[in-house]
């Protein structure tokens, strides 16, 4: 699992590429908590080059998203593949998050 | 494949998160052998990596020393795969899918199996460990199936 971490037009976007399972969910929780100690407005989760997502995945984006409501932060997911956004529907948060298309919508909204 | 006994593969592989991308690869092959849906290839992958991941989690508290026997069965229209763990034993009959309701990280991996799976049992009469045995019915035509129709 790769992390790029970027800030597009004054947001933070944080890439995922590879598989997001119980060996790297750590240490993807790990840059979420880093990101969350500025109390950041808005994190997008770019997920165009993610291939696959457990619950362990799952659970670290929920504690993202967790911890940005403490200070009226909105988590945004951008790009996720359909076997991605299956596993989003089969725990019934594809309506808790938002979901978007491409980065370009996310960065937008 | 017309073997009504279906044909297996076991595999023993180290209680290390680090391996589940191995066993995804070679739990996707062995299903498509039974059904040519990508989506039930994916949910089947998923709810196999959830059992493995409890496993590690709940019958070896984490430990990457310790080792998972994983048998994969296929049959004519139906796939089974037993996990047996010689760990700690826990009463399975406490295991359950947690109420989607609440939004919280965690708990989702049983929920996740339950969903996928048409069965979920436990065989606890090992004297070490616990075998769980996860089935699947399919109802499209398993590939050597069609061949077979075909000639």
């Amino acid at each position: 699992m790769k992390i790029n971490i970027d800030t597009i037009q004054g947001i933070n976007v944080i890439k995922l590429i590879g598989d997001v399972d119980m060996s790297s969910s750590p240490d993807i929780r790990d840059h979420f908590l880093n990101m969350l100690k500025k109390k950041p407005p808005v994190i997008v989760i770019d997920m165009n080059e993610v291939d696959y997502i457990d619950s362990s995945g799952v659970a670290t984006f929920v504690e993202c998203l967790q911890g940005l409501m403490k200070h009226n932060g909105v988590l945004k997911i951008s790009n996720l593949k359909e076997n991605v956004l299956d596993v989003f529907k089969l725990a019934r948060l594809d309506t808790i998050f938002e979901l978007y298309d491409n980065l370009e919508d996310a960065l937008k909204a | 494949m017309s073997n009504p006994k279906g044909k297996s593969i076991e595999i023993t592989i180290p209680s290390d998160p680090e391996v589940m991308g191995i066993v995804r690869a070679v739990i996707s092959k062995a299903v498509e052998k039974v059904c040519e849906c990508p989506n039930e290839i994916n949910r089947l992958i998923l709810a196999v990596d959830e059992a493995c991941t409890n496993i590690i989690k709940h019958c070896y508290q984490g430990c990457p020393d310790n080792k998972i026997s994983l048998t994969v069965t296929v049959f004519e229209k139906q796939l089974e795969i037993r996990l047996r763990d010689y760990g700690r034993k826990h009463d399975t009959r406490t295991f359950r899918a947690r109420d989607l309701k609440d939004i919280k990280p965690g708990g989702l991996g049983m929920h996740f199996i339950q969903e996928i799976m048409d069965k979920v049992e436990y065989d606890t009469s090992h004297e070490v460990g616990t075998e769980m045995i996860l089935t699947k019915f399919f109802d499209c035509k398993n590939k050597s199936e069609k061949d077979d129709n075909e000639n």
